[in-house]
């Protein structure tokens, strides 16, 4: 392989690039291992990677060659990721968003990330809505295909570049945003002028009829508030705002951690078996005639018995008949 | 597979490769020039550095595409090409 050069090579390609003694050697299997490594570039995508460069062939030169598959099949970091994403990213949000991640982390790098995951579970983020967005990051569409090959192939790019703040964040956002469209969340702190704006967004943006503000009991008042606004801004359009209540011990992370620690204690039930209270009849009615059967046998041993009552007496009477005198 | 499309070349093999491609390249003085097909300097796709034999990093064969060795300017034209459209 040390005359590389132009059409000859071309010819020769084997599944083995082997260059020399010092480089790596790419083959199949070492192929295989990065893909296992690697997973969140999804099938497609590698696909059309290798179909790219078999159709225009490249050549490459050696110093470039390995940082370029490095590349192409980037390491993941989830956490970086979002860590560049989070100044955008709302409160509530950046909450979910790590959540999330730290699920994607856990399951692909298989640490012992539980107690950051636990943390973020008890701080009420990984809702719902979390749930959503570790599925949307999972689903391996938007974030996997668009987002994620741009960032990483950029390398250091800071978030203030202005290809960020264009091109990917606009992408995530407005994924993220198409998904909730039809609720608002109702924060402790929040003032009511950012929730009206909240909602009419969701309404005149995004063409939403009804939309839902998601609030506890003590911000049940800034919601009504924001509603009769959202009315008086509404004008001739139909705006459909409501309450949907939630309450703390129905939140579902909440819930789910109740769930966790209460199975950890308790006792195996027992396995209903209908035929067993059968079995228990049957048995009792069985002692029951056993016992009854018991207690005739008794009494017929009693009547015959010569030291009974009602024998004694009629052997006296048959003593008193036989010997009248 | 993905090693199959990258053909690996040396430092010193580059002008050859060039030549064989179909890539201009002129001689003034001491000096080589590569060019591009409408005859200008040849520059990187992606980051607009003018190209020497030196800084070469990436070559399409295809469409004659020239990328510096700055591997992000490869990376970023993959993912323009793949992901972007």
């Amino acid at each position: 392989m040390n005359d590389i050069s132009g059409v000859k090579v071309e010819a020769n390609i084997t599944p083995q690039l082997s260059l020399d003694a010092k480089s790596t050697k790419y083959n199949k299997c070492n192929f295989s291992n990065q893909k296992r490594v690697v997973p969140y570039l999804s099938a497609n995508a590698i696909k059309s990677v290798e179909e790219y460069l078999k159709e225009n062939k490249f050549f490459s030169r050696e110093d470039n060659f390995e940082e370029i598959l490095s590349m192409i099949l980037p390491q993941k970091n989830y956490r970086k990721i979002i860590d560049k994403i989070s100044p955008y990213i709302d409160d509530r949000d950046r909450g979910h968003l790590l959540a999330a991640a730290a699920m994607c982390v856990k399951e692909d790098e298989s640490r012992e990330t539980e107690k950051d995951i636990i943390d973020l579970k008890n701080s009420g983020h990984f809702t719902k809505r979390g749930r959503t967005i570790y599925n949307w990051l999972r689903s391996g569409d938007v974030f996997t295909q668009d987002i994620y090959p741009v960032i990483s192939m950029k390398g250091g790019m800071d978030v203030s570049d202005e290809i960020f703040k264009k091109e990917i964040f606009p992408i995530f956002w407005n994924e993220m945003i198409s998904k909730h469209l039809w609720r608002v969340f109702a924060k402790k702190r929040a003032s009511k002028d950012d929730l009206v704006s909240e909602i009419i967004e969701r309404i005149y943006f995004h063409k939403r009829e009804h939309v839902y503000i998601y609030s506890r009991d003590n911000v049940n008042r800034l919601a009504n508030m924001a509603i009769s606004d959202c009315s008086k801004c509404g004008g001739s359009h139909n705006i459909r705002v409501s309450i949907k209540k939630y309450n703390i011990g129905k939140h579902p992370a909440l819930r789910f951690k109740l769930n966790r620690e209460t199975n950890k204690h308790k006792k195996k039930k027992k396995k209903y078996i209908p035929n067993k209270h059968k079995h228990k009849n049957i048995k009792s009615n069985k002692k029951k005639s056993v016992i009854e059967s018991k207690q005739q046998q008794e009494i017929k041993k009693l009547i015959n018995s010569p030291t009974h009552p009602s024998t004694s007496y009629v052997t006296r009477i048959f003593s008193s008949t036989q010997n009248p005198c | 597979m993905l090693n199959k499309g990258l053909i690996v070349f040396k430092k010193n093999q580059t002008e050859e490769i060039l030549r064989r491609i179909g890539v201009e390249i002129i001689i003034e003085g001491d000096k080589k020039i590569i060019l591009n097909e409408l005859g200008a300097p040849a520059t990187c796709e992606c980051c607009k550095k003018s190209l020497s034999f030196n800084n070469i990093g990436n070559i399409a064969k295809g469409s004659n595409l020239l990328f510096c060795e700055n591997p992000y300017c490869f990376g970023s034209h993959l993912a323009k090409k793949l992901f972007n459209e």
